[in-house]
């Protein structure tokens, strides 16, 4: 895989404070490179990245109502994979893609990753949205950065 | 490891095989065999291939070796490209080994119609493709099915659609495995992936599926030809597509499953979306069930769009059109099959099944050439009728490549050209294209991908398959 970047969103190198996500070239599928301050906001900027996906020609409609996702494990790099996969799942099956969210992790003690907590509302869409067959576990894995988190997840399409 | 390590390992031990052997790295348990010319194996030593066909031959039950194929490229666990066999009673069986588009695969349908007996009628043909087999990003299939209707597709396979007048008998006996995997569970095939694909049977999916109606060009093997009942001009489509969103789910499911339960077995792993399971496992078992319940989807699916394009020859061309389905190969599939006495769990991801003659599963009416194989080029350049060679059971486990294989990843492809210069391109050489989107296009452009010509070229020199007929595009309806 080589690390061109296609797209970028998110700050100018050396702003550490927020985050972002930029898309890399794989041979037969798309890779991402999330960066965030805190494992909670880089699961929502995995959603922001997702969301940019679908393509405008499928129209869509603010859907006001809010939903609620719980994210539990042990593997904070499974965990993000299995949001992405929530995700795809939610476009293909329920037509709608998240817009804005609100992440926040519960403690769950005995020195264990908490509960993830997501609220999110966004966009029902006309058709669903069939790009993304899944996120892959690979080369998962999270890195800390002296900006905070990074993960890299190759999507199938 | 670099990806140089891998290459710069590897001897060339024949003329048209690498091979990495087991001392490279020492959790190998078989050495790795690319099939390759020094042409195709600059391209395939410069991307992560081969350090991921190495870890494929670190798979628990791996046998005699594992393979890259001539069109192999980096995926993601394994290659596209690869195959590996697992010991049935001691071996594992990997989801990601199969991938998440479970028995995509190619059929081939043979009008009655030569080129010439067009007319004017392509355009309108291929417009009323377009129109009939849903495709693209956002669109699903003609029908919804319910729960007994996807329990009935999952273990009766074509075979269902013979009942419901959507396929033929001949349609199964010309479909691997008649259309039907033994083992599929419906029981093990999760909610979420029969809500991603009960509205989806009977469409193509995006990315580099497609429908292409096109033409015999060139007969390599005039005798085989006729058997296949292929000569030039004749009028012939190609259909690529999978399991859509129920394969997905069920690949996502047991990835999940399976990667959490690998500290059970013992295995470590060097990817993990190499995740797996021992097959005589719980975990194991049920994969193999809902796996084989979704490539029976597959081949329903395939069939479904096949009756859809008999109608749109019906519509356009006239009712004594007929259709006949020369074969359909998965080439994502993971199957018990017998070598050599050994029960083996074979896993295909971006390869074909190439049987000889002399195989029993050869249906027997090719028994006299061998089981037809199709590897389609780049979008326009056309395709390739090949049949399996008995000797390629012992050089891979009786397979053969399946498609060209990607050269450029899709980003790239975009930032080369653009496209409506790709779709015009196409056009100039008469080509009648529909595509839901330019940007799908551009992705999916002749210079993204290898030389077919070459490809198969090397298919052949390998003793895997040998060319019967080559084929020109006509029509596009890309997914």
């Amino acid at each position: 895989m080589s690390a061109e970047a296609e797209l970028s969103s998110g700050p100018p190198d050396g702003d550490d404070q927020v985050s972002g996500h930029t898309w890399l070239d794989h041979t037969s599928e798309i890779s991402v490179r999330l960066h965030a301050p805190s494992f909670p906001e880089l699961l929502a900027e995995g959603a922001r990245a997702f969301s940019e996906l679908v393509p405008e020609h499928i129209g869509s409609a603010d859907a006001p109502e809010w939903r609620e996702f719980t994210l539990e494990g042990d593997d904070r790099a499974g965990t993000l994979v299995d949001w992405l996969n929530e995700l795809v799942f939610q476009a293909e099956v329920e037509r709608w893609v998240p817009s804005e969210l609100s992440v926040r992790e519960e403690p769950h003690g005995a020195g264990r990753d908490g509960i993830i907590h997501v609220r999110a509302r966004g966009r029902t869409l006309e058709r669903p949205f069939v790009l993304v067959k899944a996120a892959t576990l690979h080369g998962a894995e999270l890195r800390s950065t002296p900006r905070g988190l990074e993960a890299e997840v190759t999507l199938d399409i | 490891m670099d990806r140089g390590s891998a290459a710069s390992a590897a001897r060339r031990v024949e003329d048209t095989v690498y091979e990495i052997g087991r001392s490279f790295r020492p959790d190998m348990r078989v050495p790795a065999r690319i099939y390759a010319d020094e042409r195709l194996w600059s391209q395939i030593s410069t991307d992560r291939s081969l350090e991921q066909l190495v870890n494929v031959a670190t798979l628990p039950g791996a046998t005699k070796a594992v393979y890259a194929m001539p069109d192999a490229h980096e995926g993601y666990g394994f290659p596209v490209g690869g195959v590996a066999a697992f010991d049935a009673e001691s071996g594992v069986v990997s989801p990601g080994g199969v991938g998440y588009d479970i028995n995509c695969g190619v059929r081939m349908l043979v009008s009655t119609l030569h080129v010439d007996e067009m007319g004017e009628g392509l355009e309108p043909l291929v417009h009323e493709l377009s129109r009939g087999i849903p495709s693209g990003i956002g669109r699903g299939g003609r029908f919804s099915l319910n729960d007994d209707e996807l329990d009935r597709v999952f273990t009766e396979g074509v075979a269902y659609l013979v009942e419901r007048g959507m396929a033929t008998p001949e349609d199964a006996e010309h479909t691997e495995a008649e259309g039907c995997l033994a083992g599929a569970d419906p029981s093990k095939v999760s909610k979420r992936a029969r809500d991603r694909g009960r509205g989806q049977l009977g469409s193509m999916g995006s990315g580099n599926h497609f429908v292409e109606v096109e033409h015999v060009e060139r007969i390599f093997d005039e005798k085989a030809a006729a058997v296949l009942g292929l000569e030039v001009g004749r009028v012939v489509v190609l259909i690529h597509t999978g399991s859509r969103g129920l394969g997905h789910q069920v690949c996502t499911d047991y990835v999940s499953q399976m990667d959490k339960g690998m500290p059970e077995h013992g295995i470590v792993l060097p990817d993990r979306q190499l995740a797996c399971a021992p097959l005589s496992s719980d975990p194991g078992r049920a994969y193999f069930g809902a796996m084989a319940s979704a490539a029976n989807f597959a081949w329903c699916n395939r069939q479904v769009i096949s009756h859809v394009v008999r109608e749109a020859f019906h519509r356009i061309l006239g009712p004594r059109v007929e259709l006949r389905l020369l074969y359909d190969v998965a080439h994502n599939i993971a199957k018990i099959e017998d070598h050599g006495g050994h029960s083996l769990c074979v896993h295909r991801k971006g390869a074909t099944r190439a049987l000889g003659p002399s195989h029993p599963e050869t249906p027997a009416g090719y028994r006299s050439v061998g089981q037809p194989v199709f590897i389609p080029g780049s979008m326009g350049a056309g395709s390739y009728v090949l049949v399996g060679e008995d000797a390629s059971m012992e050089r891979s486990f009786g397979s053969a490549c399946h498609g060209a294989g990607r050269s450029m990843s899709r980003g790239e492809a975009r930032r080369r050209e653009h496209g409506s210069v790709v779709k015009r391109a196409l056009e100039d050489r008469g080509i009648v294209v529909r595509c839901p989107s330019l940007k799908e296009l551009a992705e999916e452009a002749p210079h993204a991908y290898k030389n077919v010509d070459h490809v198969v070229e090397v298919v052949e020199r390998s003793g895997l398959a040998r060319r019967i007929a080559r084929t020109g595009v006509l029509g596009v309806v890309k997914g």
